[in-house]
């Protein structure tokens, strides 16, 4: 079990590292997508389109660094519960969004939310088994 | 303070700290205060100064497009997109500029339809106008 649990954790390191690299590499076009999702005053979007790839960085840093996992992992469930909130609130306003999540900006529009909400709901059931696992005796 | 605390600050403290330090040693960083285009985008200055074919196209739904529109613009928006596309491979040629829009920095339907323009009619320069068509009434008047 323990092979596995490491598994996840480089998996969903991977994942939020990756995000926030591309991300850092081109704030204009994250910028250009988080302002699809209508959800932020434009006067603070691009303080979060600044902020956020570096905290998804921090986190993905601390999910493989022992002493934070713990604060990590729920960073991660925190941050997929907003991402999940963000896309579920554009899908009922049936706007037209840019994913803006990994490399080549999509954009997504009616029956396309369902595979980004089944994704983040999946990087949320991974976080919360790893969470889980912390709290149980060593296997 | 708990363990899991110091370590919830930790994160959100680096990563400030990192954001800082981004906004004064990275140029592109300091460009989104500026509100500079993105790579996709272009602005009204850019359009004013390229030599060479422009096609407008507007990505707002039709009711808009009706109501006012950039002038010789022809809409493709993704609802209508069978019947409009038929008019706009009639006009381009290659080496057209294509620029969409619609209605300002936040709408995703000018990126809906540059993105299907790119990846399934094989259009080489597609952009889309920074700001939309909010920018254009701002720059030309009602």
């Amino acid at each position: 079990m323990k092979t596995i649990d490491w598994i996840l954790r480089l998996a969903l390191a991977g994942v939020f590292l990756a995000a926030a690299v591309v991300k850092i590499a081109d704030p204009a076009t994250f910028h250009a997508a988080l302002l699809t999702y209508r959800m932020l005053p434009e006067a603070l979007s691009p303080a979060v389109a600044l902020w956020l790839p570096w905290f998804e960085l921090c986190t993905g840093v601390a999910i493989l660094w022992p002493h934070h996992r713990r604060a990590a992992l729920w960073v991660v469930i925190a941050l997929n519960v907003v991402f999940l909130a963000a896309i579920a609130q554009a899908a009922i306003r049936e706007l037209d969004i840019v994913c803006g999540c990994f490399g080549r900006p999509a954009t997504v529009r009616g029956a396309g939310y369902i595979p980004y909400l089944a994704r983040d709901l999946a990087f949320l059931a991974v976080a919360a088994w790893l969470l889980r696992r912390e709290r149980m005796p060593r296997s | 303070m708990t363990g899991l605390s110091r370590s919830w600050l930790g994160i959100l403290g680096a990563a400030t700290l990192l954001a800082l330090a981004a906004l004064a040693l990275d140029p592109r960083a300091r460009a989104l205060l500026r509100d500079a285009p993105a790579a996709d985008e272009t602005t009204l200055a850019a359009v004013r100064d390229h030599r060479g074919p422009l096609l407008w196209l507007d990505a707002r739904p039709a009711a808009d497009f009706a109501r006012g529109h950039i002038p010789e613009a022809l809409p493709l928006n993704p609802d209508d997109w069978d019947q409009q596309i038929v008019a706009i491979i009639a006009v381009w040629q290659p080496g057209t500029r294509v620029i969409v829009y619609c209605d300002d920095r936040a709408c995703g339907s000018s990126r809906a339809v540059a993105d299907k323009l790119r990846r399934e009619y094989q259009f080489d320069d597609v952009v889309i106008l920074h700001g939309g068509w909010t920018a254009w009434q701002k720059a030309v008047g009602p």
